[in-house]
């Protein structure tokens, strides 16, 4: 590996100390902030949803809004059916059929990709941010969007981290040959700029989330990759390593109990800033327009 | 320290080598990619059948693939990426066009930004603690949060449109062609200061951190409380021992801040109608130009390659320590 | 004090205490020494009870917010008015340093700049105190390496830091300390990281300035017999006081303070280990 990636290793790492001490407020606000957008994410259908959380029509009780949640849960989810679909002035006409129906909506009740009657709206008090150039409400938008953020942000890093690690242990702890090639590796990635390479990506495969997820996956592995090459090179040379093999452990063992939990935490840090990063590009991606808007794309998710 | 340079330069060899191949598995194996698709790969890029037949017989796809590899290799090396879909011109050439913008702004606002930021970083690393140095950490931290391109808008919006300051859109004016010299330079950097805050201002929030913090480190180590009890002075203990051992880790960044701008500038020369890579880039993608994105693609590489090479060569040369390694 | 003893005296150190910044306590508690000229003090002490930091609080390099109050005196060179160190602005001070004071610190690879080469670090303090041009610093350079035992000079005054060995590495810190002959060499544990036999040789290079330049040392050192083999008088720290300050011989008595006894008695240990290891200890 080249002299600068070397003696870098630690800059990633350093990123995150050097801005922000561990226990200092910012970093409490910070894990607030992130919190608070990953229970927006979550809680979309909850907060903005062209569907009632609780509704009674006709002696039944439904809940459209709670089961859509439910239903993105990614395994679990898929058991469940989908409900009965309302909606929300159609509702009212049915108030005349049944007296006794009643609905709960959501604080926003449109969906992200409804179309109202007027486009181009300003903030009012049925629309908080107005609508946009198709006529759909911007903050129902704004909030599905996150959705898509965080799951573009945690996926592709888990995929990043996963092609990190493997690469990262490998290179590192086989050395040689083994790590010269695993080097080049990771410096030919590192070598394009990720808007370009991943632009150039897309560019072939066309649009679609899981392709966004894919292309940032297998591009941001990169740091991930020599951070673990330099904890595990690192922990090679430890007297707890040589112990190990004194005593006849085999390489995986070394690998898995020995050196990997030590890559780990840097690793974890990296994938932290990762998924920053990685809702970066998402919104960089679809403001060059590469793919289409957040929020159709996340439904589109949802249909497959 | 000979023998190093040579070693690093070579390096540079299968490196290259690398990214011609990456390119081509890009082209290759690509769901959807003309390789690989029949019908209902198509529809999945969104690639009319005309296009298809256009892409099949610009890269030769009906050749076995090792004659493609050999072509494309061939072809790359020379930098020759055939003719424009768009405008039927060579891309090289178009390429070429549009580097000059993107450099000038690349690497004049990582110049503007290291330079600022050196200087408050070492300021506040002699106040550490003090609420000056907090209050600029912070500020760092909350612009770093900031994406770029909301921080563009926000710049034309007020000192574009509102009050009207500074031009946004383009290089140069209209009428550059019949300006004088001094105007024309006038007017280049009048164009450049708001896309150019938009650079320097995320360079600034990471770069002071971490030369802060680098600084800090340094300033703990014994030779410099050495080199104070030598009797030199504040300035010369600064600027002999301090500065060249903080900064050299600073050279390592650079290497890992060269492609992050230029991808960075993708939305951003969108945003302001600068003629660089960038917007070319965007506008191949409208098009579906796909010589032109792929020669970008490798020239933007081949960009970070070399200075990849020059930072390290530079640190070998600034740093005795790692000549022999 | 009389006036007779007063123009001997080099450096009056009283009452100094110093509290680092968020310290609990005082590092050192009304510290007192006092210094003659051309005389050699050994500090002793355990480790961690504040001798490098008295020599930092002497070279005013304590760190930014540790507190000092008490007086330290440097009398100047024509015996008249002392300077008081504790209160001296930035630009005097830099001309006490390294030419009135040296410091040969701790750790001496730590303390050399690793991206300087050595020629141009012992070159810098010729040349801030003397006013001499390049190539004369470099010959002088080149003398003060030759004095303190390197005997190719040429080759070192280009070498790099990371390039010397721990001994080769003090015997640099040393050049370059006695570059600006100082009439006060402050050398914390300049022995304390090398092999018995480099230990010697250091002892010997630190006799023979103080004969030919008349120094004064003050010798910071846990080692008994490198205190004893140098030093006029000895001073014992122990906490953050010093609590004996005497002639080496008089340490032979039984009613010295608890904690010399046992440097003592320590040092002497290590002596018959090192004897029945069969080893050349001085
Ligand atoms: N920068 C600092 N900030 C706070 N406390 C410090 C600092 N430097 C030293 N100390 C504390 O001051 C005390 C004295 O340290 P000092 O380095 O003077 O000891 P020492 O006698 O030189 O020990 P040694 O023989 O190990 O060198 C120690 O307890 C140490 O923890
Ligand atoms: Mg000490």
């Amino acid at each position: 590996m080249s002299v600068a990636s070397r003696v870098g290793e630690d800059i990633i790492l350093r990123r995150s100390t050097s801005i922000a001490g561990k226990r200092s407020v910012l970093t409490k606000f910070a894990w607030v902030v992130a919190l608070c957008v990953v229970f927006v994410a979550v809680l979309a259908p909850l907060l903005a949803w062209h569907q009632p959380i609780v509704c009674k029509y006709q002696g039944t009780y439904d809940f459209p809004a709670v089961v859509d949640t439910v239903r993105q849960i990614p395994v679990l989810g898929s058991y469940l059916e989908k409900s009965k679909p309302f909606r929300f002035p159609t509702f009212d006409a049915r108030k005349t059929l049944d007296p006794d129906s009643f609905a709960i909506w959501p604080p926003i009740p449109f969906g992200p990709i409804e179309l109202m009657a007027d486009a181009n709206l300003s903030s009012s008090r049925a629309h908080w941010l107005g609508t946009d150039d198709r006529g759909r409400d911007v903050l129902a938008r704004l909030i599905h969007g996150t959705r898509v953020s965080v799951r573009v942000g945690l996926y592709s890093m888990l995929l990043a981290g996963a092609i990190g690690i493997v690469v990262g242990a490998v290179a590192g702890f086989f050395g040689g040959m083994c790590d010269w090639v695993c080097s080049r590796f990771i410096e030919i990635v590192m070598c394009f700029p990720a808007f370009f390479l991943i632009l150039a990506v897309m560019a072939w495969i066309g649009e679609g989330l899981t392709g966004v997820i894919l292309v940032i996956g297998f591009t941001q592995w990169t740091s991930i990759a020599r951070l673990v090459r330099a904890e595990v090179v690192r922990g090679r040379e430890a007297d707890f390593v040589m112990a190990a093999r004194s005593y006849g452990a085999s390489n995986t063992h070394i690998l898995i109990r020995h050196l990997l939990p030590g890559a780990l935490g840097p690793a974890v840090v990296a994938m932290t800033f990762g998924v920053a990063d990685a809702i970066l590009l998402e919104a960089g991606l679809s403001w060059v327009g590469v793919w289409r808007s957040v929020a159709d794309a996340f439904v589109g998710l949802d249909a497959a | 320290m000979w023998r190093y340079f040579l070693k690093r330069v070579l390096l540079t060899v299968p490196t290259f080598v690398g990214v011609i191949l990456l390119t081509f598995v890009v082209i290759h194996l690509a769901p959807g990619s003309p390789a690989t698709a029949d019908d209902a790969g198509l529809g999945d890029s969104g690639m009319s059948a005309v296009e298809h037949q256009r892409l099949r017989a610009h890269y030769q796809m009906d050749a076995p693939l090792h004659v493609q590899l050999a072509r494309w290799t061939a072809r790359a090396v020379r930098l020759d990426f055939g003719r424009s879909f768009a405008n039927g011109r060579p891309v090289s050439q178009i390429i070429a066009e549009r580097i000059k913008p993107t450099l000038l702004l690349t690497f004049g606002t990582i110049l503007i930004a290291l330079v600022l930021a050196i200087v408050i970083a070492s300021f506040l690393a002699t106040r550490c603690g003090r609420p000056i140095d907090k209050l600029i950490l912070t500020g760092c931290v909350g612009l770093y949060a900031v994406p770029p391109y909301i921080v563009g808008l926000l710049l034309i919006w007020i000192f574009g449109v509102w009050l009207n300051w500074f031009p946004f859109a383009g290089l140069t004016s209209d009428e550059f062609s019949s300006m004088t010299t001094w105007r024309k330079i006038a007017d280049l950097a009048g164009h450049s200061v708001l896309i150019g805050l938009c650079f320097v201002g995320p360079l600034l929030a990471y770069l002071i951190p971490f030369i802060r913090a680098s600084l800090l480190s340094v300033l703990k180590e014994d030779y410099v409380r050495a080199a104070h009890a030598k009797g030199l002075s504040t300035r010369r203990v600064m600027f002999g021992h301090v500065l060249p051992n903080a900064l050299l880790p600073l050279l390592t960044v650079l290497g890992l801040i060269v492609p992050a701008v230029m991808g960075g500038s993708v939305v951003l020369e969108v945003m302001f109608s600068w003629p660089g890579m960038g917007r070319l880039l965007y506008e191949s993608i409208g098009r579906r130009d796909y010589p032109v994105i792929m020669g970008m693609t490798i020239v933007s590489a081949v960009i970070v390659l070399l200075v990849t090479l020059v930072v390290d060569l530079l640190y070998a040369w600034a740093d005795p320590r790692v000549r022999y390694v | 004090m009389t006036n007779t003893r007063d123009r001997d005296t080099l450096l009056q150190i009283r009452d100094l205490r110093v509290r680092y910044d968020q310290a609990a306590a005082d590092t050192l508690d009304r510290v007192s020494l006092s210094i003659k000229r051309q005389e050699a003090v050994a500090l002793l002490g355990d480790s961690g009870c504040g001798k490098t930091t008295l020599a930092l609080a002497m070279m005013r390099l304590l760190p930014n917010g540790a507190m000092v109050s008490g007086s330290i005196e440097l009398r100047d060179g024509d015996y008249a008015t002392p300077i008081e160190l504790t209160r001296l602005a930035e630009d005097r001070l830099r001309e006490v340093r390294g030419k009135r004071m040296a410091m040969l610190f701790q750790s001496p690879q730590r303390s050399l700049n690793p991206v300087l080469r050595i020629g141009s670090q012992i070159e810098e303090v010729i040349r801030v105190h003397t006013n001499v041009r390049r190539a004369d610093a470099r010959l002088k350079a080149i003398q003060s390496l030759t004095r303190v035992g390197i005997t190719d000079p040429e080759r070192i005054i280009r070498a790099w830091p990371h390039e010397l060995s721990g001994g080769m590495a003090q015997r640099i810190g040393l050049a370059i300390t006695l570059a600006g002959q100082p009439d006060l060499l402050i050398a914390d544990e300049p022995t304390s990281s090398l092999d018995a036999n480099a230990k010697a040789q250091v002892v010997e290079l630190l006799r023979k300035p103080r004969r030919t330049m008349g120094m004064a040392i003050l010798l910071i050192t846990h080692d008994w017999t490198i205190a004893r083999a140098l030093a006029d008088r000895v001073c014992v720290m122990d906490g953050n006081r010093i609590v004996e300050d005497r002639q080496p011989e008089e340490f032979e008595a039984h009613n010295i303070h608890p904690a010399a006894r046992r440097l003592i008695d320590a040092s002497n240990r290590r002596l018959r280990i090192a004897v029945t290891n069969g080893d050349d200890v001085r």
